[in-house]
């Protein structure tokens, strides 16, 4: 409370002050306050739907975190996630692997090597790609990239192969924006410093950016991985949904997010099969939450660092 | 001056609370107050058919129908029929009906609505798609009016909360089993084969009779009602292997699916038949819409819009008009099947 | 200085006049603005060089066309001549050996985000350096030389931003020195330490400018005196007057340079 005038002073000028300061702090403070108290109430209302599989249905959490048994529609149904858990964790990972040298190798061409084409050409360029709606991108990935990949490694076309490439694609600019902003936030300082010093270009980018500009970077891959972890649409009209884990990159597999948008709206409210969606709703929305703490981590460690 | 800031911020909290929490259930099911208590007195006879010829009320589209209004060979219609036999009372029709369900009848449900709004300026009918068991689970909590679905409600909710849902058959739809064009020589396939196929014991093409290729199965969710018509009476309910399968959510994708993949197979709801796929027979039987109305291609289902308990006077008007004479064009033209051209309603 | 020859590092004080840098007709414009004007200087070798003026005055530009550090900025234009041991550096030669010849120390202290030891292994790593013996070597040699080694041998692989703003630019000078320059070029390195890290990075000029010549830029005028053996005293893009420190404080030909050494100017 850093209000200048005190309180005894006239009530004219506190009014104004009121006006001016606690007024406006007011409405931000509440939207602010009512947009949290809507997360939470989603986390909430997320919470409760998805334990009531273990504590109404009483399914086991065992099974449904590490049975590979899927069968909903059964006389006895079984309820095991594994399978998806798995699936989503292949194709999120691979996603990255693909993604992450690409997109650190952009981040550094934007940021360092030729700023000037990067912020007229290619930043543009990469902003674009977040705007695609993600039906485009699993639309162009069955179009395009199924075909592609039935015809050049075999199988179906439908693979974990596929899902990982679009995922790549869709989590590239996340990524290079986040390495870029993180390259662009290191002082001039280490520049010079290394310049000075008789290294080149590549070399200061190598050597001395890169490790530096390493937390924003892995924060940067982190929430990529978040989105890939959360993205369906894209990820599901071109893995093919085979419930069961893939042998090979070629194979169709099933993920999360998939068995959630296949399922969610034929499935009735209250109905076992209904709330294991909402359980592995729950665990999305954790792991989410998981990869943001660490992003947030890896943030802090590298403000400490400076 | 912090007094009242505070309160000022709990006011706004508890405000935005509390829209949040009414926004869950704001239903805004406006005359759709089910009349009647919970139904079960009148709904117990399973199959009831949606009794039209009773209410040929302020509806002009039903008046004039001279052919087929008649319930089709309706099971046990005449015996209950408490619905208050609708008075010729000249009160227009008002109100806001909201239905939502299966995608497979949207598009029909949509033209109905539009359709009736057109007859009734004060009637306001909205169509949402969501799937048979979102529309089932709200049209049962009163989130909606009318709870569109491909499969009886038996087959979605707990046996206390069905029961508490009344059926209307609106229209038939068949299915029929695609191929990728690729496939060639196989134009009807038997049961016996289709669950060997889709059990994952046949493998190849030339196993029945086409050619040497692999074949793929093309699935839609296992909640799916498309799914679960075509596993009842296709498949004669064998259970299908999970794991050797492709899944699409949508019949669009299943169609552009398998028009691009060799060797694929699937099934479609005669409304998403085109030039990209091919239909093939059953028991030897083609897939057309007579087949179905003369009982000898099996594989068809109703559709389904309930309402929870009796429907009130808007609903069962809006209802009537779906099973009209006036409307059945549409539903032909849709490519679904209307109830009163069925000569057999048993599989 | 015994210490130093213990690791076998040390250069011969050699006492001469021999000029190292020598311009002529220099001039640097940033675009339309003419940052130099005809500069034409030599500096001594193994001799402390002061650069002062106010501020804007070009004393730090000048101090970075000696080891092409200018390069980096856009629309910089350079004419005249540079010569460093009687080379044209803007002639036909390899800016990377240029500026391993001519190191440079900048005004904040700007240790790499790494370990001490890296930080003064970078250099020599840079320039093809692999072997681990050699870098040991070099890195206690430099960290000695800038009476560093005692205070940070305990804790080499700790990041460098973890020790005191004084000891982080004795690291930055023993990492420009781990490549063995000719010329230190330092851009006002104490303006941004307390007094008595100042001190200690005086003393250790006067050190290195046995081994090497040294060249700064410096706002304060009781350090050019103290320490600096020649003064070049800088005004509006132009070296106003040039010589030995003593006669520049006491007895400036020029009536400007009086001005600003009595402090008429800052």
């Amino acid at each position: 409370m850093a209000n200048p005038p005190s309180r005894k002073v006239l009530g004219r000028i506190n009014l104004y002050y009121w006006k001016h300061e606690n007024l406006g702090r007011g409405l931000v403070t509440g939207f602010g306050i009512f947009l949290a108290g809507l997360t939470l109430l989603m986390a909430g209302f997320l919470a409760v739907k998805g334990l009531s599989t273990f504590l109404v249905d009483h399914v086991s959490p065992l099974e449904f975190l590490f049975s590979t048994k899927w069968s909903p529609d059964a006389d006895v149904p079984a309820f095991g996630a594994l399978i998806f858990i798995v699936g989503s964790i292949l194709i999120s990972t691979l996603a990255l692997l693909i993604s992450t040298p690409f997109s650190i190798s952009t981040a550094m061409f934007v940021a360092e090597i030729s700023p000037n084409l990067g912020r007229k050409v290619l930043q543009p360029a990469i902003e674009i790609f977040v705007g695609i709606p993600s039906v485009v991108y699993g639309w162009i990935g069955l179009s395009v990239l199924v075909p592609f990949i039935r015809r050049s490694f075999g199988g179906l076309g439908f693979s974990l192969l596929a899902g990982s490439l679009v995922l790549a694609l869709m989590i590239f600019p996340t990524i290079t924006s986040l390495a870029a902003d993180a390259f662009r936030a290191l002082p001039t300082d280490f520049r010079e410093a290394s310049y000075a010093l008789g290294a080149t270009r590549w070399q200061t980018v190598r050597k001395v950016l890169l490790p530096a500009a390493m937390p924003g970077i892995l924060t940067g891959v982190v929430l990529g991985l978040a989105r890939a972890f959360g993205e369906a649409l894209a990820v599901q009209m071109v893995i093919g949904n085979m419930i069961r884990i893939p042998g090979k990159l070629t194979d169709a597999t099933v993920n999360l997010t998939s068995i959630i948008t296949m399922d969610m709206g034929n499935t009735a409210t209250g109905t076992p099969w209904n709330d294991v969606l909402w359980s592995m709703a729950l665990l999305l929305l954790m792991i989410s939450f998981l990869f943001i703490l660490l992003a947030r981590t890896t943030g802090q460690k590298r403000r400490s660092l400076k | 001056m912090n007094l009242r800031k505070i309160t000022a911020l709990a006011s706004i909290v508890i405000l935005s609370l509390a829209m949040v929490l009414t926004g869950c259930q704001a239903a805004p099911s406006a005359t759709s107050a089910p009349t009647a208590t919970t139904a079960p007195t009148t709904a117990p006879t399973s199959t009831t058919a949606p009794t039209p010829t009773a209410s040929v009320t302020t509806d002009p589209g039903t008046t004039a129908a001279p052919t087929a209004t008649a319930a089709p060979t309706a099971t046990t219609a005449p015996t209950k029929a408490p619905t208050p036999k609708p008075t010729a009372t000249p009160v227009p029709l008002s109100g806001t009906l909201i239905s939502a369900g299966s995608t497979a009848l949207q598009p029909l449900a949509q033209q109905a609505a539009t359709e009736f709004m057109a007859l009734h300026s004060l009637v306001s009918v909205t169509v949402n798609g969501g799937g048979s068991g979102s529309g089932l689970s709200q049209v049962n909590s009163g989130a909606i009016d009318i709870g569109n679905s491909d499969v009886y409600a038996s087959e979605k909710l707990p046996a206390d909360a069905a029961d508490t849902l009344v059926d209307h058959k609106v229209c038939v739809v068949g299915f029929a089993t695609v191929l990728n064009p690729g496939v060639t020589g196989v134009t009807s396939l038997t049961q016996a084969q289709l669950i060997s196929i889709f059990t994952g014991v046949t493998t190849n093409w030339n196993a029945v009779g086409g050619p040497d290729l692999a074949i793929v199965i093309i699935n839609r969710p296992a909640s799916s009602g498309t799914r679960f018509t075509y596993d009842k009476y296709a498949l004669n309910g064998a259970v299908e292997a999970t794991g050797i399968a492709l899944t699409e959510d949508s019949s669009g994708t299943v169609r552009s699916t398998v028009a691009s993949t060799p060797g694929a197979i699937s099934y479609l709801a005669f409304s998403y038949l085109d030039a990209t796929v091919t239909a093939i027979g059953f028991n030897g039987i083609a897939p057309t819409a007579d087949n179905v109305k003369n009982g000898t291609y099996k594989i068809w289902s109703f559709e389904h819009m309930y309402t929870k308990g009796t429907p009130s006077t808007l609903e069962q008007a809006f209802l009537n008009y779906m099973v009209s004479t006036t409307f059945a064009p549409q539903i032909i033209a849709l490519k679904y099947i209307p109830i009163s051209q069925m000569t057999v309603l048993t599989h | 200085m015994d210490k130093v020859d213990a690791c076998g590092c040390a250069d011969p004080v050699v006492e001469t006049d021999r000029v190292i840098v020598r311009t002529e007709k220099l001039n640097l414009h940033y675009g339309k603005l003419q940052a130099l004007k005809d500069i034409g200087v030599e500096l001594p070798a193994n001799r402390i060089n002061a650069l002062i003026g106010p501020s804007g005055c070009g004393k730090s530009t000048f101090l970075k066309t000696l080891n092409r550090m200018n390069d980096l900025i856009l629309d910089c234009r350079i004419d005249g001549r540079v010569y460093i041991d009687d080379v044209d550096i803007y002639g036909d030669i390899d800016v990377v050996d240029l500026r391993r010849r001519v190191g440079m120390v900048f005004q904040k202290p700007n240790p790499f985000p790494m370990s001490i030891y890296d930080n003064v292994a970078y250099g020599p790593r840079t320039h093809g350096t692999k072997s681990k013996t050699v870098l040991d070597e070099i890195v206690e040699c430099s960290l000695r030389r800038t009476a560093l080694w005692d205070e940070v041998k305990d804790r080499l692989r700790a990041s460098a931003l973890g020790i005191s703003g004084g000891q982080q630019q004795r690291l930055c000078i023993a990492r420009t020195i781990a490549v063995d320059p000719e010329i230190i070029l330092m851009d006002e390195p104490t303006s941004a330490l307390d007094p008595q890290s100042t001190l200690k990075i005086e003393d250790l000029m006067t050190e290195l400018k046995k081994s090497y010549t040294i060249v700064i830029v410096t706002h304060n005028m009781q350090q050019a005196a103290r320490v600096s053996d020649n003064t070049a005293f800088f005004l509006i893009g132009e070296v106003v007057e040039y010589g030995p420190t003593s006669r520049i404080f006491n007895q400036p030909t020029e009536k400007r340079t009086e001005d600003y050494i009595s402090g008429r100017f800052s």
